[in-house]
């Protein structure tokens, strides 16, 4: 294991040294900075040249500029990025803290989106709701980002602005998505036409009561879960737990997750004193986030019984399901004093940049800030990596339900639910594991046009720049740094695969 | 555990939940101590590029954003109304023509001119201001004369300030500093007609900060002296470091963390800047000036993508924008109905055609050894094939219905004297307002040139050049011109470098009501004559009219200027640029000037 691991390593570094010697070879034959002097008309065009010959060290061979460079950045120091003078160092930070912002959450929802909505679309196979979900992907797929945008532009932020300033209930457009939400889980439940009909009725009275309920309470001015909410989602979640991962027949799984969402439930008022007295920070979050998980742990190993790594594991998922719930609330407590302030005008959801500048406010303003710039950009990027996903997973979980183990599990008379989700699902999910990190990485570096439309300036963005502005640095650091993470994304890969697939062993 | 103990267990945590649930949590969600949302006056406006420099003057600095910035902070001794008069501004500063031969201007700064870290205005910055910009103490010249070559670096005594302004370079002598340092009178060793426009803006960067920077001087009264010191006794040791500062120092595109660089003395100062993003201006605390304003805080957005900036609009995001007007943005505009003004004229820019002489290329004489006739009917075929009239009719008129071809190179269409330029000047008769394919043809067969291939420099993430340069393609291919698509979103660094073009499309900006502004794009290696064009005559005249001072005689002069340059078939104008700013009606008082500042003219009396 660590042999191999170092044998990676060692070969990713060679890479690495290899890649940049090329690409600082390249880059110099590509980039000419002089470009803007030569033919300048200024009268001490020579001089300037000149200095600018010296100040980039133009006139040493680029083989030793490329050692002074790979030296520099062995000590830390990236260079700078010429024309303005500033230090690459500065710039990547924000640079690459941006990026992941905005990829980091579209990557997770696409993921468990696309995840979910593949397999149902594989079990489906051949009815309408498979053929709509395969058109719907489709058409995502072929959407252009910079045309999308703009629509989520129009409809998401100004219309729902304008909602925000003006409730009048657009009760068609409720009916339409109660109607959709209605087929969606008849779609999605199937079974023969009578059930078909009686889910179909019952999603569709309860989209359109929880729709008139948010429209109509004024919950959308003043959103969040409270207690009850946070409840709700735990339980809903320990049930949904039990019942896909554990079998609704394990009592101590599903106590187990009951449980910690009670639990949860009744940390809400103590959290609120603690957020109140506590001045919070992404650190003390995460902090939050494993305590509620280890806790959760210890009242599913509590519960005991011949499987406790299933409790264990349910009570887990429910933590986090109630302590993102707890968390969404209080930011989102926010949003009455976010939404009225003079920088934001009672129009809360933003079209372009990463924040409002001069907002102020403490940690859970910035966040609700953050989430409301993250909104439109996370959902545009979640559209094009969704359609991918829901296509590739339907594949693969197609091609596993078609093989024989999968017969022999079924004529040995296990149930259709651990058919499914122990035999087929933990193979169909093998391709993804090549799959995701990698997209994961070329996405970090690769969302220019949702950058440069959103007004972001992330990874992708400097590149461009830097390129365009001749400033070899911040390009290098760049590429080494997507290098870099390339080459950890397939070992991070190539990990998963091992442990996905009982076949593969990492010590070979 | 059985079972049912299970069921007890839970029963038991729920019912303690439900007890504690009875409690309340903190009815104030903002917690004790945590920095407060601000709820500041703030007026957030949308520009289409990114701040990078606070010296506007650099020529590298030389840019609206930067401009519009400095303007902002800064007071200036007049500005423009929106008729464009001149406006005096007392509380900084007053200027008056003391005598008129010679050209002498006395500038008298008010007492309460101070900088924002309170340091009072003086000669000092007035000073620096005519003498960085003037180029005269600049040494490089007399290093090339004497080596051929140029020492490598700004170091030693090598001076070079970054900036030539002709108005500026006429006044040869130290001027005199009076009036306990508050007054500068200035002599100018020829007339100069545009003194007022240098008046208006009598300084720039604060001198003693440039002097704490360059020479370490840190009281601020000694430090000014430095500079006034350093320039009268030309000390070029010192000179080189205080160019160094003044060319470099003020580029910046993150807030610096050295507050001494965004020292301003008018409104409001510099008080965050975010790579990319935002600007943000606050109320000078120390300004004790006339121009009081209302709202605390103005931050500029830069969104250069149009339709983002219209949809930021219409959600709030910014309360103006002045977008690159098209017919599809100026609908769009319109569309947002009661919440914005839309307000749409002319702007001060206008489109033009210019072509390359010196670069070897199929406009310049050397390619046909040095036959000048054969390249000038070169250019004058590739001029035929321009189609103006169609530009107009496609591009402008949807936007701007009254659109007409400008046939003048100098004079603003509007303005009292472009009829007589329009009727003398040739243009129009020599290239009508429509292209004229066969003629152009009949030109190049004269010329003997078969197929020259014409590399066509334009800004290609600009639709409206996009549209442009399509049009002028099909016509100039028609005459049997090869286009090669030089287009870039780099189009203006990549303009001084005209190796790689031989004709380009882009705007000039007027930026005064100066006639003699015209100077720098004709005159021989002028700032801003990117194609190399180089004529004794148009050289002698500009020299005549910049000490013009009776208007009939400057009207008379810059007609033969123009007569010139359409002989030598110098370029086309095309047509003025129309402009259409867009304002929340939230924000108050926001109209717009063809000139820079454009719609910053009155920011003092903005109101939310």
């Amino acid at each position: 294991m660590i042999r191999f691991l170092a044998r990676r390593l060692g070969l990713a570094l060679a890479i690495l040294f290899l890649l940049s010697f090329l690409m600082y070879g390249l880059l110099n034959i590509a980039m000419d900075p002089l470009d803007d002097l030569r033919q300048s008309p200024a009268l001490n065009r020579e001089f300037l040249i000149e200095t600018r010959i010296r100040q980039l060290k133009l006139d040493v061979p680029w083989p030793a500029r490329w050692w002074d460079w790979l030296t520099g950045v062995l000590q830390g120091d990236f260079g700078e990025a010429w024309r303005t003078g500033q230090p690459v160092r500065s710039m990547l930070g924000g640079a690459i803290a941006t990026s992941v912002q905005l990829v980091f959450a579209a990557t997770v929802i696409a993921l468990l989106l696309g995840v979910t909505i593949g397999v149902i679309s594989a079990l489906r196979q051949y009815t309408a709701f498979d053929y709509t979900i395969t058109f719907i992907a489709f058409v995502l797929y072929a959407l252009p980002i910079f045309w999308f945008a703009v629509l989520l532009k129009q409809f998401l932020a100004i219309g729902v602005n304008d909602y925000l300033n003006n409730p009048q209930v657009n009760w068609p457009a409720v009916l339409v998505l109660s109607v959709v939400s209605g087929l969606f889980w008849a779609g999605v439940l199937g079974g023969n036409a009578k059930r078909k009909v009686i889910v179909f009725v019952s999603a569709f009275a309860v989209s359109l009561a929880v729709l008139a309920y948010a429209l109509l309470s004024g919950w959308v001015e003043h959103p969040g879960f409270g207690l009850i909410g946070t409840l709700v989602i735990g339980l809903a979640a320990a049930v949904a737990m039990a019942v896909i991962f554990a079998g609704i027949n394990n009592r101590r799984a599903l106590y187990a997750g009951l449980t910690t969402a009670v639990v949860g439930a009744v940390l809400y008022i103590p959290m609120q004193w603690f957020f109140y007295y506590v001045p919070m920070s992404d650190l003390i979050a995460v902090g939050l986030l494993i305590v509620a998980v280890l806790v959760a742990l210890l009242i599913g190993w509590a519960f005991g019984g011949p499987d406790r790594a299933v409790s264990m594991r349910t009570a887990a998922v429910v933590a986090i399901f109630a302590s993102v719930a707890i968390y969404t609330d209080r930011v989102l407590q926010g949003w009455q004093l976010y939404s009225n302030a003079s920088v934001i005008g009672g129009r809360p959801i933003a079209t372009i940049g990463a924040a409002t500048p001069n907002l102020g406010g403490d940690y859970w303003i910035t966040q609700l800030d953050k989430w409301t710039h993250l909104l439109l950009p996370t959902i545009a990027l979640v559209v094009i990596s969704f359609a991918t996903y829901t296509r590739y997973e339907r594949g693969a979980m197609l091609e596993v339900l078609n093989q024989d183990y999968i017969r022999t599990a079924r004529a040995k008379g296990l149930s259709e639910r651990v058919v499914i989700v122990r035999h087929a699902l933990r193979n169909a999910l093998m391709p993804l594991a090549s799959i995701v990190p990698v997209d994961f990485i070329s996405l970090i570096g690769g969302a220019v046009l949702t950058e440069t439309i959103f007004g972001w300036s992330g990874m992708g963005r400097m590149f461009v720049q830097a390129l365009s502005a001749s400033e070899i640095d911040p390009v290098m650091i760049y590429i080494m740094i997507t290098g870099g993470l390339a080459m950890i994304a397939n070992l991070v890969a190539d990990f998963l695969y091992a442990i996905i697939d009982p076949r593969i062993r990492v010590n070979a | 555990m059985s079972n049912r103990k299970l069921l007890a267990a839970a029963a038991a945590v729920a019912a303690g939940a439900l007890a504690l649930a009875g409690c309340s949590g903190p009815t104030t969600p903002a917690g004790g101590g945590q920095s407060a949302i601000n709820n500041q006056q703030v007026a957030t406006v949308a520009w289409n590029q990114p701040f990078y420099s606070y010296n506007n003057d650099t020529s590298s600095g030389n840019n609206v954003v930067n401009a519009n910035i400095k303007y902002l902070t800064n007071e200036w001794a007049s500005h423009y109304d929106q008729d464009l008069k001149y406006v005096q501004n007392p509380g900084f500063a007053k200027y008056e023509k003391v005598s008129d031969n010679p050209l002498k201007v006395k500038i008298t700064l008010a007492d309460t001119a101070t900088w924002s870290d309170n340091t009072p205005v003086t000669a000092a910055d007035v000073v620096m201001q005519w003498a960085a910009n003037s180029s005269n103490f600049n040494t490089y010249e007399a290093a090339t004369d004497d080596e051929g070559n140029v020492k490598a670096d700004n170091t030693g005594s090598n001076v070079f300030f970054n900036a030539s302004s002709p108005g500026y370079a006429l006044i040869k002598a130290f001027p005199e500093i009076g009036d306990n340092n508050k007054s500068v009178t200035f002599t100018y060793s020829k007339p100069f007609v545009d003194w007022e426009t240098l008046a208006m803006q009598p300084t720039g960067l604060p001198a003693h900060i440039v002097a704490k920077k360059a020479l370490g001087v840190n009281d601020p009264t000694q430090a000014a002296q430095a500079v006034i010191d350093a320039f009268q006794k030309k000390d070029n040791a010192a000179l080189a470091k205080l160019s160094n500062v003044w060319n470099k120092s003020f580029d910046f595109v993150n807030m610096p963390a050295d507050k001494d660089l965004v020292v301003s003395n008018g409104p409001y100062t510099i008080s965050d800047l975010k790579e990319n993003q935002y600007i943000t201006v606050t109320k000078n605390p120390n300004y004790k000036g006339d121009h009081k304003v209302s709202i605390d805080t103005i931050t500029v957005r830069f969104i250069d993508d149009p339709q983002a900036s219209v949809q930021a609009l219409q959600n709030g995001e910014v309360l103006v924008t002045q977008p690159q007007a098209t017919a599809d943005i100026k609908k769009q505009l319109e569309g947002l109905g009661d919440s914005v003004n839309v307000l749409s004229g002319q702007g001060a820019t206008y489109e033009h055609v210019d072509m390359v002489f010196n670069n070897g290329g199929p406009f310049d004489p050397k390619t046909y050894g040095g036959d000048a006739n054969k390249a000038k009917l070169v250019r004058q075929a590739f001029l035929q094939t321009i189609p103006r009239q169609d530009i107009v009719d496609k591009i402008i008129k949807p936007l701007n219905p009254d659109a007409t071809v400008r046939n003048s190179l100098a004079v603003v269409p509007g303005s009292p004297n472009y009829a007589d330029a329009e009727a003398n000047n040739g243009m129009k008769a020599m290239y009508g307002d429509s292209a004229d394919v066969n003629k152009a043809k009949q030109l190049l067969s004269q010329a003997g040139v078969t197929a020259p291939s014409v590399r066509l420099l334009y800004a290609n993430n600009n639709t409206r050049r996009q549209q442009e340069y399509q049009l002028i393609k099909a016509s100039a291919e028609q005459a049997g011109f090869k286009i090669v698509d030089k287009g870039s979103k780099d189009w203006s660094t990549m303009l001084p470098n005209n190796k790689q073009y031989d004709a380009s499309l882009f705007g000039w900006q007027s930026t005064s009501t100066g006639v003699s502004e015209s100077d720098a794009n004709f005159r021989t290696k002028g700032q801003n004559n990117y194609g190399g064009y180089s004529s004794k005559a148009v050289d002698g005249k500009l020299n005549e009219l910049q000490v013009a001072t009776d208007p009939a005689q400057q009207k008379t002069i810059l007609n033969d200027v123009e007569k010139q340059l359409v002989q030598d078939a110098f370029g086309l104008s095309i047509y003025q640029f129309p402009e259409v700013t867009g304002v929340s009606k939230k924000l108050q008082n926001v109209s717009s000037i063809p000139l820079s500042p454009t719609y910053f003219w009155n920011y003092w009396e903005w109101k939310l």
